[in-house]
């Protein structure tokens, strides 16, 4: 029942199989690594976030309560929840989805069989030229 | 206001456009009938005075005598009989409407008159008193009617074809009214309490038929005749068996029978009700 | 907690519910999903004492139905049980009269909410404005359990969008919710429990995330398995 419209999370598509609660939480990780959320942040309540992602409030307090658990986000009081301004848990973050997406990767082009050094060329120019573009792109 | 007030009045409301054509046909008739027959005897009366050659009213009715308000009426049936008859069917007809319009339709009303947050005794209290206040109504209506009727025929005909008959008098003489509006109190608690328990049996036999359907069509059927029987057994047991009863044994018998039956009807509708509807 | 306790229906010969037992918590939404004929809708009415049942009980917090029911558990069928000549006002105005945990307040947000116009009458509503002010009707009264009978099927998708963000709102937190479904399709995300029902009986009865965590096993993968064996 809320129409807020503007909002520092989009939402995302679940899928099915994995538990919903913590593909929430990897959302949230997505946009903390990304920067769509700050450390500091302030970000919706348990029940606008339910609203906005279109999932029962249970699973949108189980999300959370993860997130404490992970250190991720800090809820003093009845204040709303903020993202954690403890770098080591941020910088822990990025790493984490780094190394899963890494993991992913690998797992794909394992069966190339290129030696590492010619593959890591290809990743260093492909990675470069889509740094370069996104500095183009913005005005 | 407590709930069951709240429902009777639900109830009369959801009827009231039926009653009010009822009773506003009841009035066209029976005053229009008696207006057109006024004018048609009038009429005759003039033609007849022509033809022999009588002077003024009080000759024609030194002649041929002054016509009453119940003769006049009995010249006009079923114009004033009829209506009363309709509405009594059409009430009778209710008696089962008012239990069975609330599962027609594509919104079937019955689930939220079940769901209500009182006794569903409450649901049954507030249908058999609308059928009480209906038929009472009109009762009364006739009542006002009466006397409306016949301050038309003293103003229609001349004061020497009239003749004074009171309203009581008129009821007592009339074959259907007679039996509507008793005399004594005694009769009217009999008629009424006779016809109440009627109605209970009535919406007894509907509940069976609502709580086991297909099978409850025949508990239904059964469960009237049984009643009309357990009515009728006085009687039988005098005439088939011979074994005489005074009349006032007989009476008793008939009210003890019939005090039975509404209690049995009461339970059984409660019974029903609570436990065993389903919509 | 609501309970049904080796519930047994019959129609004739008929069997809809056969020794099924059970239960939804408060605090939950538990959907009851089976193809029509399943015996969804028998068991919702059983729970409200719409119909009695042959065998077995149902239990409300551990106690029998009563009339004390109609205070505590709100049920929403699949029609909007009002008669046709009333409008929308009316019909509020009816359900303020009879039930002590009415909330007026709830009723006029939800009224805006769903684009409702209080002078139409019940008669001719379109089929998606009944199913929400049917829904209204059920949530605007202060219960802890909030009973719905097909809420998503046959009305258009905006409306089905509106009613699905009943779910994630406040309207029913705390609340137990029961809801019945053919189709699980959009609102696999906003249930926590799922109930497998098949001729009368229950299949399959299992909490969403623990099937996703424990199985990795979507609601649809859990309904295939057992619907096609």
């Amino acid at each position: 029942m809320n129409d807020s419209g503007e909002s520092s999370t989009s939402v995302p598509a679940f899928n099915n199989r994995d538990p919903v609660y913590l593909q929430v939480v990897r959302h949230f990780k997505v946009d903390i690594a990304t920067g769509k959320l700050k450390a500091g942040q302030t970000i919706p309540s348990r029940r606008e976030l339910a609203a906005r992602m279109n999932i029962n409030p249970n699973t949108a307090q189980k999300a959370y309560k993860e997130m404490e658990d992970q250190g991720l986000i800090v809820t003093e009081g009845n204040a709303p929840s903020k993202v954690t301004s403890d770098e080591r848990v941020l910088g822990a973050v990025k790493d984490e989805l780094v190394a899963e997406s890494v993991a992913a990767f690998v797992a794909s082009v394992r069966g190339i069989g290129l030696p590492s050094e010619d593959l890591l060329r290809i990743v260093k120019r492909a990675y470069e030229a889509v740094m370069s573009g996104d500095k183009e792109g913005q005005p | 206001m407590n709930r069951y007030l709240k429902l009777v009045v639900m109830e009369l409301h959801r009827f009231w456009k039926i009653y009010a054509a009822l009773m506003l046909l009841t009035f066209l008739s029976q005053f229009g009938g008696l207006f057109l027959t006024l004018r048609s005897y009038l009429t005759e009366v003039k033609g007849r005075m022509y033809a022999e050659s009588l002077y003024d009213y009080a000759a024609y009715a030194e002649k041929h005598g002054p016509e009453s308000f119940y003769t006049m009426t009995s010249r006009m049936e079923p114009w004033f009989t009829a209506p009363v008859l309709l509405c009594i069917a059409a009430l009778l007809f209710y008696v089962f409407m008012i239990w069975y319009r609330d599962w027609f339709g594509k919104n079937p009303f019955v689930y939220r008159m079940l769901m209500l947050p009182t006794s569903r005794m409450n649901l049954y209290w507030a249908k058999l008193t609308a059928i009480m206040v209906f038929v009472l109504g009109l009762v009364g209506w006739q009542l006002v009617l009466f006397p409306l009727h016949m301050a038309l025929y003293r103003s229609m005909l001349p004061a020497e074809l009239a003749v004074t008959q009171s309203v009581e008098s008129f009821i007592h003489h009339h074959s259907v009214f007679q039996t509507l509006i008793p005399q004594t109190f005694t009769e009217f608690v009999l008629y009424y309490g006779a016809g109440l328990m009627t109605v209970t049996v009535l919406f007894t036999s509907v509940l069976i038929e609502r709580s086991y359907r297909f099978k409850g069509i025949a508990g239904g059927l059964v469960y009237a005749a049984a009643s009309l029987f357990a009515m009728l057994a006085p009687q039988l047991v005098n005439d088939g068996i011979g074994f005489e009863l005074y009349p006032w044994e007989t009476f008793l018998l008939l009210v003890v029978i019939g005090a039975v039956l509404l209690a049995l009807s009461l339970g059984i509708s409660r019974y029903l009700l609570i436990r065993k509807i389903t919509v | 907690m609501i309970e049904a306790v080796r519930a047994t229906k019959k129609f004739g010969r008929k069997t809809v519910l056969r020794n099924l037992s059970m239960t939804a918590e408060k605090g939950q939404i538990t959907c009851l999903i089976g193809i029509n004929g399943a015996g969804k809708s028998t068991l919702l009415k059983a729970i409200m004492g719409l119909t009695p049942l042959s065998g077995g009980q149902i239990r409300i917090d551990g106690a029998p139905i009563g009339k004390a029911v109609y205070e505590k558990v709100a049920f929403v069928p699949d029609t909007l049980p009002m008669p046709p000549s009333m409008t929308v006002a009316d019909s509020l105005q009816f359900m303020g009269d009879y039930y002590s945990n009415w909330n007026a307040k709830r009723a006029s947000d939800l009224l805006v909410f769903f684009r409702l116009n209080v002078s139409d009458r019940i008669s001719s509503l379109s089929k998606g404005n009944a199913a929400k002010l049917n829904l209204l009707h059920g949530l605007s009264l202060d219960t802890d359990y909030v009973l719905m009978d097909e809420p998503f099927s046959g009305i258009d998708l905006f409306s089905r969008e509106q009613i699905a963000s009943v779910f994630t709102s406040d309207l029913i937190e705390g609340r137990g919710v029961i809801l019945t479904t053919h189709e699980i399709g959009e609102i696999e995300h906003l249930i926590d429990k799922a109930v497998l029902l098949d001729q009368g009986e229950v299949r399959r009865e299992f909490m969403c995330e623990e099937m996703r965590m424990a199985e990795g096993k979507s609601v649809i993968d859990v309904m295939r398995e057992v619907y096609r064996a």
